[in-house]
């Protein structure tokens, strides 16, 4: 029952729309009832049922709509209206009382069906009521204006029947029309409200959130609708700016990337999650770092948006670095450990070559990346990945772009080099300087001297406390090539060191051994096959790499071979050729393949291929008054040979030990043959390519 | 029958890489090892898509996609750069000169092979 009262009563809100829309009906009906006067006039005068009566009756009647439409609330003046229009129908079965008087009846369901018009159930109500009153009162007191003939009392019941079922299905019209129609604002304002309600929710949400949502349409324009952290991260953003342009301003090269990204994305030529892969994932707004993640929307098929996600992983990035810094700190550690003396002249070499390089002209592209691939290798050998990797970021700059690095490059390695340096000092403090004895020379020499050896012989045990034997940094250089191979899927390589007795002056040979280390790196890298390559090719897969020195008549050689794949001449003749040097004969490309700058056709690895080490080797060799040598034959491998003046692995001592008539090294007088402790390796002969 | 792709990188190392990841996946490769072999392959037909370093001795990646662009007679086949982060510049070259998109080195093999198959579908 209550549904029906709601059903058929309208809630007592009115829309503005409806208000509107009730007040021309009204005007519209009270016209139309106003017309009836001279209507009914002509239909009584016609009828000969007395004109004054119907123009008399006709106008009381329109009184009470003609008020209501003027002071009513709308809804009560189509109430009204309705009512009247009942009034009206029983006027005109009065004064067409007569032949055609039952037919005067229509009118009332007629009415009664277009008083739907007012979308108001109450209408069609209050006129159903009304027809029914009419004639039950008609029918008792003035049947005559009614029936004109004697109806019994179930033909009153008869017309009430067909009020009721048509007032019941104009009824339903009229609510169908107010719910659909007329009371369609109201639905839409309730649902506008309902959305409202949940963007401001969403709104707070995204104010809320401490990470950055929104999203970019194919040009790029970022959404109006993004959570307050955008803004306060990028700073304040004016409608439909793209995200490159928002972003520029704090990181051109992530922008460009953007740009770039987000073409690709749109475009729809690549893969989809292949662009959207390879958008920039990391944003630097000063100190603080954003994690960018995208979605494309949809999530299958050509994009038509992309949702972007920032996180501030700040706090994360400065514990990796810390991390980061750690390993450093621990291969320091494990390093020191083995062979501090060749760590700590490792630190003071990178001082130099950083210096350097602060002191190089900033256009001097070659001396820039000879002193940073330098010190790539001596960063690499001792394990400080991070500083090799500042490196290896610099050469590629210089190497995509052609131009000097940008101060943010060498920020990150100054600030590398930083960490090592305090953790050095944290770790072995200021180190002494001098010389450093250990316990075997310093009883070997003091046994001499008490067992009255010869002068010369602990003449040259003495001088030899400040040389240092060949084999610590042959060993080191292995080590590192055990690593390389590792990291480059190379297997386990075998790395034979022969010869380690002879003893150079480490400071005179600094520079000469950091060189030489980018031959061993490109041995390993270039020269040694993965070990499946290397079984098919018949060979063991484990690749072998030799490292000897050794005195060849007052030579002093030092030698590297792999059994790799050996030197492609034919690459190097191409590379020399497109470089406009020589490549004629095998010195020519021998002397091309030193040359600074020219790779052989390498990969530009984090390894080696930039063609920068092999002249820095060149020139050490160069500057030992050195002679170097190369043999290489496809499939078989690769020797380099660099041979000096007996003298110049330690001249001071030298020059002081022959003023004194004692020889040093100690080797035969024929000078065809000495030291080293394997006596199956080649001596008093050099490999036959002359070179450089 | 699966296309022909053409991986042209001085690497040898990544040409391995790339191919063994397209030949994987069903695809015939060839290689060449810098730009001037690689733009004479490309000439010689037969080329479904092309697999392109950008820093090549001799002939680098863009010099051969703006001349193949520049001489082309027929249709190019799709072109996808493999460059590394530093060089957004690079690509924006490359992509006018009419390669189709890029791919950063170290690439994931799965997404290569995705690219290349919707390239030569």
């Amino acid at each position: 029952m209550r549904s029906i009262l709601r059903y058929l009563v309208l809630p007592a809100e009115t829309s503005e729309f409806e208000a509107r829309y009730l007040a021309r009906m009204n005007r519209v009906a009270l016209w139309f009832l106003a017309a009836h006067l001279p209507l009914f006039a002509a239909v009584a005068a016609l009828n000969g049922t007395g004109t004054a009566d119907a123009v008399l009756l006709t106008v009381a009647v329109l009184v009470g709509p003609l008020v209501a439409v003027a002071r009513c609330p709308r809804r009560v003046a189509s109430v009204v209206v309705g009512v009247a229009a009942m009034f009206l129908g029983g006027i005109l079965v009065h004064i067409g009382r007569g032949p055609v008087q039952i037919e005067m009846h229509f009118y009332f369901f007629v009415l009664i069906a277009l008083l739907a018009v007012f979308a108001n159930p109450m209408v069609i109500l209050a006129a159903a009521a009304t027809a029914t009153a009419h004639h039950l009162a008609t029918w008792l007191w003035l049947p005559a204006s009614v029936f004109n003939y004697d109806a019994p009392l179930w033909v009153v019941g008869v017309h009430a029947a067909f009020v009721v079922v048509e007032s019941a299905a104009a009824c339903y019209i009229a609510r169908s029309f107010f719910d659909n129609v007329v009371g369609l604002e109201k639905i839409v304002a309730a649902r506008t409200a309902e959305v409202d309600a949940r963007n401001r929710d969403m709104r707070l949400l995204l104010d809320a959130v401490e990470q950055g949502f929104f999203t970019v349409n194919p040009q790029g324009v970022m959404s109006d609708e993004r959570s307050a952290a955008v803004d306060r991260w990028l700073g304040p953003g004016v409608s439909g700016t793209t995200l490159p342009e928002r972003v520029r301003p704090h990181d051109p090269m992530v922008a460009d990337w953007l740009a770039l990204g987000l073409d690709d994305v749109f475009a729809d030529l690549m893969p989809v999650e292949v662009t959207v892969d390879q958008l920039p994932k990391r944003l630097r707004l000063g100190d603080r770092t954003l994690k960018l993640e995208y979605a494309p929307i949809p999530r299958e098929g050509p994009a038509r948006a992309l949702a972007v996600m920032m996180t501030d992983v700040t706090a994360t990035v400065a514990r990796e670095r810390l991390e980061a810094e750690h390993r450093v700190l621990l291969a320091m550690v494990d390093r020191i450990s083995r062979d501090k003396a060749g760590f700590l002249e490792f630190v003071k070499e990178a001082d130099e070559i950083i210096g350097g390089m602060a002191a190089e002209a900033p256009d001097d592209l070659a001396a820039i990346k000879r002193q940073v691939h330098t010190l790539k290798g001596n960063a690499a050998i001792f394990g400080l990945d991070s500083v090799a990797a500042a490196c290896h970021a610099i050469e590629d700059h210089i190497a995509d772009t052609g131009t000097p690095p940008e101060a943010a490059a060498w920020a990150t390695l100054h600030s590398q080099w930083e960490t090592v340096r305090d953790n050095l000092k944290r770790l072995v403090g200021d180190a002494p300087t001098g010389i450093a004895l250990g316990d075997g020379d310093y009883v070997v020499t003091l046994l001499a001297v008490l067992n009255g050896a010869p002068r010369e012989e602990v003449a040259r045990q003495v001088a030899e406390w400040r040389l240092e034997p060949t084999a610590v940094r042959m060993a080191r250089i292995g080590d590192h090539a055990r690593v390389l191979a590792a990291r480059l899927q190379k297997g386990d390589i075998t790395v034979r060191v022969r010869g380690g007795e002879l003893r150079t002056d480490p400071e005179r040979w600094a520079f000469f051994w950091s060189a030489f280390v980018h031959v061993v790196r490109n041995a390993v890298d270039h020269g040694l096959e993965p070990p499946a390559a290397r079984g098919a090719a018949g060979k063991s897969t484990a690749g072998v790499i030799d490292l000897a020195t050794r005195i060849a008549g007052d030579r002093f050689v030092i030698t590297l071979a792999d059994d790799g794949r050996g030197i492609d001449w034919g690459r190097v003749a191409i590379a020399a050729a497109a470089k406009g040097l020589p490549a004629t004969t095998h010195d020519d490309l021998v002397e091309a393949l030193f040359h600074d700058g020219l790779s052989t056709a390498a990969t530009v690895s984090s390894v080696s291929g930039r063609g920068v080490g092999m002249g820095s080797v060149r020139a050490a060799c160069l500057d030992l008054d050195g002679q170097l040598h190369v043999r290489s034959e496809a499939g078989q491998g690769t020797t380099f040979e660099f041979n000096f003046p007996v003298e110049a692995m330690a001249p001071d001592t030298h020059e002081l030990l022959r003023l004194h008539g004692v020889r040093y090294p100690d080797r035969p007088p024929a000078e065809t043959e000495s030291s080293t402790a394997d006596r199956a390796a080649p001596v008093g002969e050099l490999l036959p390519h002359s070179a450089v | 029958m699966a296309a022909t792709v053409l991986v042209v990188d001085d690497s040898a190392t990544i040409r391995q890489q790339v191919g063994a990841a397209l030949t994987a996946a069903g695809f015939a490769v060839a290689e060449a090892c810098d730009g001037v072999e690689g733009k004479a392959r490309v000439a010689a037909g037969g080329i479904g898509c092309v697999i392109c370093d950008v820093n090549m001795p001799n002939k680098n990646g863009i010099e051969m996609v703006e001349e193949l662009k520049a001489e082309a007679t027929g249709k190019l086949p799709p072109i996808i750069m493999l460059t590394t982060e530093g060089s957004p510049h690079q690509v924006q070259r490359a992509k006018a000169a009419g390669a189709c998109g890029w791919i950063v080195k170290p690439f994931k093999a799965e997404l290569l092979v995705a690219a290349v198959r919707k390239l030569t579908a």
